[in-house]
Parts: structure tokens; sequence; C-alpha cells
């Protein structure tokens, strides 16, 4: 069988892996060629995950399409087992185009140790490629601590004692919820003696009652503190807020969604949903979701730190996400995986922009971003437009990713939901509208750019030292443009993909059977 | 493409609905004409804008699509939003927030009824949903109690753009309501809020000293009528509404082209500074005079025509003979006062000829400007004339009898009566409203409250807008957010808690 043997699979999370220690070496003989090979190994990850899209287009439209590949050299149960289905190219292709944009903008970002900086960034995107590619349970969940490890000397990257702070609760909150995980996988690992996704979805109906409870509660309880789901989200915005914009934009619009792809493959491959609806927990879930989705949207409104604002909006959105997943039909999928889609742009775009805007500002607090709007026009017009965007106003994605979810409430006849989502954008509007008012602000006119034909000739050079960092902003914020117009060009990678989450007989077949 | 295809597939082009596509382009070349001149700096942007607003509210008006309908509406909100920025940032803001409210409300209830099994927009048989989607407009086409940001909004909005708002976007919620409300039934509550907002808006307006004020709360009381009409239900009802919309929207395009005009030649909105307005400007004058009384509904214009529809399809009774006379009256009434104190009171006409020659006026007259307001009287007076409309579109009211005869009776008394009314409350002469503005409203809402817990607090006038929600709502959420926020270890604690509550979830659940 083909699917024995693509290793190309591995080349996803070895690049990144192995680019870390390559780049720690060339730091040392030269600062240039190190930097040459950063921008390589990043375009070289995004290459090959597009080059494997566009290689079995075909398949993928058939829904046909799968790779994986296995190691069984330990014995025992520690076989490592990659595997690629539509839902995982789904995740895979956001996430390397995220990494690689937000890649590109810390060329230009990262002013001091930036040999460390990236050995971590790239560490933390290759355990993020694997958690998504895993297959089986151990790898899972290496990868998961991984990622909690790597992004904590990121998060304190300013070594500043709140930045340690922040740090330090994270990784309490992540370690605490990796037990969680490791006692679930213990339980699975005791009661079947196998570690595979597949084979445990095999068996998971011969386990114990209140073994099973178990199992699926320590699960979600550390999925929810990794999504950061009210009561259990405070870590969440000191961390998202403290650490470099790059690093806030990989938390935020990356990370979660990875979370979010986690428990997916958790609660409907390998542990069929048909349990937590059975144990009543379906409902209770989603209302919690709701309650943190509007908590979140609520903080929001009052924080007067601006990045702090931007990770409260966070929760408010992974809680609509995760709140719409519960319903668990089609158009329930649709609406969740295009809002995952939107909210990676949107929130790497509006953190991006604050790294950019920040410069000029002397701190994150709202009374310090006076007349910031008139100094960085045209950036803060892309802020204003991704603005425009999380709160739903066509033609940006955000309006098709709200309408679905919308859609789907209202047919679930869940009329709290739909409920919240709406006033949840609404006081979206407030709280963006309080910065944007602040930042267009009367000053004096020495504080404005010279002109607008001045600002648009910044614009010819794009790809120079500060201008890359802009330019990153208007890539993210001309593709919630250009998808809000063609947002059917995620038709069907989202519905192949809905076909997946549907179908787990299918993946297990595949996985077994290969 | 897919998404055009999904587009040109749901368009339909039945019934009246091409026609007031139509009026809706020509008022946007009106309103066009006028900003040529008025519009000073970043004339690209605001043509821009204004292409954008005129294929949204084509598509708006001519899709049968619930995803196409709000997406073009929330493009007009976007359009209309920025046109205003042309006035004031502040108004940016304060429309924006409203359209935004009401958008939220209407995208609620339209998914609602697409959830509910009305998959296109058709006739919606179900009450609760007709009232759900009424709210849903009722922010953006100023229904009554949510009119309340219309006055303030529409009257300091650059002239072109009032008329864009006034004339055509408070339109779009009426032309939605004439396809989803059922023909025959009509709706109660639509026709209730139509009575009140005819009656309160029109005192309203009746003692405004401001034009554009008065204009705006003219608005308001012209769409009761619309909300009248589609309330009532029947077929003359709906032509009545059809037609009502089209004659208001050239009579108050029209008009708020010329209060741009007047404002620049005489350099005040107030109707009491207007001198020699005639000799001044006479053409625009004529324009005026012609849009306020279509407006009054005098006899044989397209005010009175449409005004009729609506009368005679309502159930023949003392009652409602009654109520229309008294509504007619309050119409006739404004727009009288306003022709009274701009043209005829303490006016000079003995030399009137010689005068026209000197060509006295302070603002240029630009051929585009005359364009419009000719475009505009030529509009009301060919609904006057047709109100069958070109191509017979609305081709039972050809052979309709408007019973003109009725109409001059009604006239004559208007006249009479208003001419009494007038002489005995010196043609209202009021001073002008001070600071009409949101924030103003929201320091009244703020005093009285506050004023019922008997403690009298002076707020910041300027910054109401900011102080209400660092007041009221922000101190809730930070309250909210310091109830949440203990110490770390108070934190952490609720994970035990909450491993405990999801463990015995399924207990909890059989509790209940």
């Amino acid at each position: 069988m083909m699917s024995w043997m693509n290793i190309e699979l591995n080349l996803l999370i070895l690049l990144p892996a192995f680019s870390a220690p390559i780049i720690l070496i060339l730091d040392r003989i030269n600062e240039k060629l190190r930097k040459i090979f950063v921008i390589l190994s990043a375009s070289l990850s995004l290459y090959f995950v597009t080059a494997l899209f566009f290689a079995n287009f075909t398949d993928i439209k058939k829904g046909s399409f799968f790779l994986q590949y296995t190691f069984d050299y330990f014995g025992g149960p520690f076989i490592i087992n990659f595997s690629m289905d539509n839902l995982s190219l789904f995740f895979s292709l956001l996430i390397s185009m995220a990494v690689f944009l937000i890649i590109i903008y810390s060329t230009s970002y990262i002013k001091y140790n930036k040999a460390k900086y990236y050995a971590l960034f790239f560490l933390v995107a290759a355990s993020i490629q694997g958690s998504v590619l895993t297959a089986d349970l151990f790898t899972m969940y290496l990868f998961i601590e991984g990622i909690t490890v790597f992004t904590t000397p990121l998060i304190s990257f300013k070594k500043t004692e709140k930045t340690t702070e922040a740090a330090m609760q994270y990784l309490y909150y992540g370690i605490i919820g990796g037990v969680f995980f490791f006692i679930s996988i213990i339980l699975i690992y005791f009661n079947l003696g196998t570690l595979k996704i597949a084979e445990t979805a095999l068996g998971f109906s011969e386990i114990s009652g209140p073994m099973q409870l178990t199992i699926i509660i320590f699960f979600l309880l550390s999925l929810i503190i990794k999504l950061g789901i009210f009561p259990i989200h405070f870590w969440l915005p000191k961390a998202h807020s403290a650490c470099p914009a790059p690093v806030s934009a990989l938390l935020s619009g990356v990370l979660l969604k990875v979370y979010l792809y986690i428990f997916m493959r958790i609660f409907w491959t390998m542990i069929s949903f048909d349990y937590l609806i059975e144990l009543h927990i379906s409902t209770f879930i989603m209302d919690l979701a709701l309650v943190s989705s509007l908590l979140g949207h609520i903080f929001a409104l009052q924080e007067d730190d601006f990045k702090k604002m931007l990770a409260y909006s966070s929760i408010g959105h992974i809680g609509m996400i995760l709140a719409v997943l519960m319903l668990n039909n089609q158009a329930a999928f649709y609406g969740a995986m295009l809002h995952i889609a939107a909210h990676l742009m949107m929130k790497s775009g509006l953190f991006l922009s604050s790294g950019y805007l920040l410069r000029t500002a002397g701190s994150h607090h709202i009374d310090e971003l006076e007349g910031i709007g008139h100094k960085n026009r045209i950036t803060f017009g892309a802020f204003v437009i991704i603005c425009l965007g999380t709160i739903g106003m066509p033609p940006l994605l955000g309006f098709v990713s709200k309408w679905y979810i919308l859609l789907a409430f209202l047919k679930g006849k869940h009329f709290f939901a739909a409920l919240v989502t709406v006033l949840g954008s609404l006081i979206a509007l407030f709280y963006y509208l309080r910065y944007i008012s602040k930042a267009y602000a009367e000053v004096s006119p020495e504080l404005k750019s010279a002109s607008w034909s001045a600002d648009f000739a910044e614009l010819l050079h794009f790809l120079k030292g500060d201008q890359l960092m802009s330019t990153i902003v208007y890539v993210f914020t001309l593709l919630i443009i250009f998808f809000g117009f063609s947002f059917q060009y995620f038709d069907m990678p989202v519905n192949t993909a809905i076909i997946e989450l549907l179908n787990p007989q299918k993946y297990i077949d595949l996985v077994l059977g290969g | 493409m897919d998404l055009f295809q999904q587009l040109a597939a749901n368009f339909s082009l039945e019934g009246y609905f091409p026609l007031l596509a139509e009026v809706g382009v020509i008022l946007t070349l009106m309103t066009a004409l006028a900003a040529w001149k008025y519009i000073k700096n970043n004339k690209f942007w605001y043509y821009m804008l204004t292409l954008l607003y005129l294929v949204s509210t084509l598509i708006i008006i001519l899709t049968n699509d619930w995803f196409f309908f709000l997406f073009s509406w929330e493009l007009v909100t976007l359009a209309t939003t920025f046109m205003l920025a042309w006035s004031d940032w502040k108004l940016v803001r304060q429309y924006f927030v409203i359209q935004f409210s009401g958008s939220s409300i209407l995208l609620f209830a339209a998914l609602a009824a697409n959830g509910l099994g009305y998959t296109d927009i058709t006739v919606i048989e179900s009450l609760p949903l007709q009232f759900l989607l009424i709210m849903g407009i009722a922010m953006k086409s100023g229904l009554f109690l949510f009119h309340f940001w219309l006055p303030p909004i529409h009257s300091e909005a650059p002239s072109p753009v009032s008329a864009v708002l006034s004339g055509w976007v408070v339109k779009l919620g009426y032309i939605f309501l004439l396809k989803i409300i059922p023909m025959e039934s009509g709706n109660t509550f639509l026709f209730l809020l139509g009575m009140a907002m005819v009656a309160y808006a029109g005192w309203q307006a009746l003692v405004s000293a401001d034009f554009k004020i008065m204009l705006a709360y003219s608005t308001v009381s012209q769409l009761g009528f619309i909300a009248i009409a589609i309330g009532t239900g029947g077929e003359y009802a709906y032509l009545g509404a059809v037609l009502y919309i089209i004659a208001h929207g050239f009579a108050k395009t029209t008009l708020f082209i010329s209060t741009g005009i007047w404002q620049k030649e005489f350099d005040s909105r107030i109707i009491y500074d207007y001198k020699d307005a005639l000799v001044r400007r006479p053409f625009t004058s004529i324009a005026t005079i012609t849009a306020l009384l279509s407006l009054g509904g005098l006899v044989f214009t397209a005010g009175y025509k449409s005004k009729y529809l609506i009368k005679s399809a309502q159930n023949p009774g003392l009652l409602s003979t009654a109520v229309f006379f008294v509504f007619g009256l309050l119409s006739f009434l404004y727009a009288a006062r306003v022709i009274y104190w701009i043209f005829i009171n303490e006016q000079d006409y003995s030399d009137f000829f010689n005068d026209l020659k000197k060509r006295r006026n302070n603002y240029p007259i630009f051929s585009t400007d005359l364009l419009a307001l000719l475009i505009g009287v030529l509009g009301i007076i060919s609904v006057s004339i047709w109100p069958e409309m070109p191509g017979q579109i609305l081709e039972s009211l050809a052979v309709k009898d408007f019973h003109n005869l009725s109409g001059i009776r009604d006239t004559v008394l208007f006249i009479l009566l208003s001419a009494y009314i007038f002489n005995n409350n010196q043609f209202f002469k009021v001073a002008a409203r001070e600071n009409l503005s949101l924030e103003n409203y929201f320091q009244q809402t703020l005093s009285f409250i506050y004023g019922m817990s008997r403690k009298s607090i002076k707020l910041d006038t300027e910054k109401i807008f900011e102080t209400f929600f660092i007041e009221a709502i922000f101190a809730a959420s930070r309250s909210l957010r310091k109830f949440v926020y203990q110490d770390f270890t108070v934190q952490l604690l609720w994970i035990p808690i909450f491993l405990t509550l999801l463990l015995f979830w399924q207990q909890i659940y059989m509790y209940f």
C-alpha cells in the first residue's frame, strides 16, 4: 500500500524541528546566513503543505485523500504514527500559512536574542504541526507538552516581572492540563493496551461505564484549560498580552485552533460524540462555552490594555466556536470551520498590527494610544478593516462565518446561543470603537504624518525593513477581504473535512487497514 | 463565479420592485449631481461610496435571498456611514453604532426566519416572526420609539447625504416589509406604530424652527403613513405605500438638496432668517414650494394621490375619516408654515422683476444643482399626473378615481383651518431647538433616571456619550471582572471544583 511510505509527512514536522538547532549553529557563524535560513525554512514548510494539497487535489476533492507513516521500532505501546486526512490537511494548511507570515513579520520585529527566538519559534511550529498530524495519543501528548514548554520562554521573552509572572502562570496551567491529559491516556492504555487513536476508537465501547466517564472528563478538563474557557481562562489574557506581538499572534491566532482540532479529533474520531450526549455533558459544555463567550466580550469591554482586550476577545470567539461545535451537525461544523479560518486570520492580523502600531506608543494602555491613527494612517486603516471583520461586517470573511454560525444556532433552535453571538459582536463593536476613537483623537498637527501621498509612497517600499511588518498586516487584511468575497473557495476543503468528522469509521479503517 | 451566479439566480423582477429600483437610481443620480459642488475634498471617495451604495440598494430591493439581502444592507450601512465623515466623525461613530445595533437585530430575525423554513424572502405568515422582523428594521427605518436617532443625524449630515438618508435609505426597510407582510391581512402592530409616528413627529415638525430638523421630523411623520399603509393591508393600501415611497422620495430628496443651497445662500438653517428667497434663487424656490406642497398633500399633487390611496383602503366610517383628516391637516400645517415663513412673511414683492434682474445671490448658481432640482420637480409632477407610472406598471391606478372634488374640498378646509390656527398661534414662531444631538438625549434620559432617585447630578454634556459607557457599563463589567478574578490560588481552585462538577454532572443533571 502507498500509505506506508508517505515519508513526506515526517518532513512537515522534522523540517522545523531540525531548523531550530541549525539556526543556533548558523547564528555563531554568520547572522545573515541565519536570516536567510529562517526564511528558507519557513517557506519550505509552507511549500510542502501546499504541494501536498495540489499534488493530491483530485483525491482531496473525492474525499479519498489519506497519508500515513508509522515508526514501529520501539516495540510495545510507543508506536509513532502520523496520518493526514482532509481535516488535518485543512488545519495544516491554515497553520502553515499563518506561521509563515508570522515568521516573516518577526524578522523585522525581533531586535535582540534573535537566534533563541527563532529556535523556540520553530520548535513550537514543529510541535503544532506534529499535534495536527499525529495519529496516536502518545505523540499527541508529547507534542502538546512540547507546545507548552516551548511557548513559555517565548512568553517571557522580554524578561520583565510581568512577563515572567504571566509565563509562570501559563506554565502552571499548561502542566496541569497536560497532567489531566496524561491521566486519560494512562487510563486508556491500562484498559485497552493500545495508544493508537484508531484502535482506541474501536475498543472504547468495551471499557466499563465509570471508566469511560473518567477518561472523557479528564480529556475535557484538560482541553478546557488549554482553550481558556471560563472559569479556567485566567492564564490566557495575561499570557497572550505579555509576549511580543508575533508570539501573541501565534498563541491567539494559531494555537487555540490547534487545541480545537485536538478537541475534534478526540471527541469525534476517537471517542464518539454520542457518549457526550448520553452523559448530558454536551449541553453543559455548550452553555459553559456560551457564558464564557459572553464574559470574554464583557471583560474585553472594560479592559484598558490594548493587547489584553484582544486576548479577551479571543476568549469570546473561541467560546462561540466551541458552542457551535456542540450542536454536532453539518451546518454547525461548516460555521465553526469557517470561523476557525476567519478568526485565525483576523486575530493574527490584529495582534501583528498591534505590534506595529505600539512601536510609536509609550505603553499598551488606552490613554497612551492617542493619535496613533494619525501617525500610521494606512496600517491603522487596515486595523479598522480587520476590526470590522471581527464584528461581522460584509464584505469581509467575518460576516460569512458569523452568518453560518448564527444560521446553525437558529436552525438548532438555540435562541440563547444566537443571542450571545449577536450580542457578542455588538459588544465587540463598542470595545473596538473605544480604541479607534481614541486613536483618531485630535492631536497637534506635527504628530500627523505628512500627507496621504507620502503614506502611499511608503507602500512601494513594501519589502524593506520596517515596511515588512506593515506589509504582513496588509496581507492579512487582503486575505480577509478576498475570502469575504470568495468564501466559496473554502467550500470544498471545509466540506470534505466535515465528512471526516462525521465518519470516524472511515479514518479507523484507513489507519488500521493501511 | 458561483457567488455571482447565485446572486443572479435570486433576482426577482416582479411587481413594483423594479420600479422602486429605478426610482432609487434616479434619486441617487440627483444626490450625486447635488454633491458635485457641495462636496469639496476627497470627491473621488465620495463618488466611490455613492456607487457602492447604489449597487447595494439595488440588490436589497431586487434580491430574494436572505444572505445577499443582509450582505448588501450592511454595505449600505458602511457606505452611508462613511459618507457622514464629510460632516463630522462623531456622527460617523454614532450612526454606525445605531445601524449596527439595528442590523444585529435584523440579522437575528432574518436567520430565525431562515431557520424556521422561510428559505427565501417571501410572505411570512407567522405573527411572532413578523414582529421580530419589524423590530429588526425598526432601528434602521426609524419606526416609532426607535426614531430617536433620526432627526439629529439627518439634520447634521451634509445636505446631499441627508437627501440620501432621508430620501431612500430609510425607505429600504418599508420596501422589505412590502415583501414579507401578507397583503391580505397587514399587521396591526405596524399600523399602530404608524399612527403614533404621524402624530408625534408631525407635531415636532410643526414646532421646529430649523429647516433641516423640520424636514427630518417630517420624514418620520411621512414614514408613519407608509407604515399605516403596510399595516392596513389590501391591494390599494400597498399601491399607496409604493406611490408614497416614490412621491416622498422625490419630495424629500429635492427638499434636502435645496436646504443645502439655502444654507449656503443665507448662512443659516433657521427659516425666519430667509429673506427675499424668491428673488435670490427663483428656481430653487419653485422646487422647494413644489416639494413642500406635495409633502403637505395638496390636491392634484403626488402626495395627495398616495395619501388618498391609503385613506381609501381603511374601513369606511366616521372615525377613520376624522383621523385621516387630522393627519392630513397636520402634514399640511407643517408644510404650509414653512412656505409662509420663507416666502410670504415680511416679503416685499412690489418690485419683483427688477429685483430679479439684479441677480443678487451669495452662493453661485450651479448647473448641477439646477439639474438635480429639475429632476426632482419633474419626478413630483410626473407622479402627480401619471400615478400609474410610465409603462402602466401600477396599471390599476390608471382607472382609479382619486375623488379630486373631495380633495379640493379638503384642501380648502385645510387652508381655512390652517389660516385660523396660524392666526391664533403667531404662525408657530418658536425658538430653534438648541443642541439637538444624541448626546443631549442621553443626558435627558440620564437626568430622568437620576431624577427618579431624587439626586441631581450635573453631567458633562460634551462627553456624555463616552461618560455613559464608562460610568454605567464599564463599571458593571469591571465589578464583574473583579468578582471573577480573585488571587491566583483561588483561580487554581476552580480546576478541582470544576473537575468535581464534571464528574458528578450526571447526578446533578438528574436532579433537575
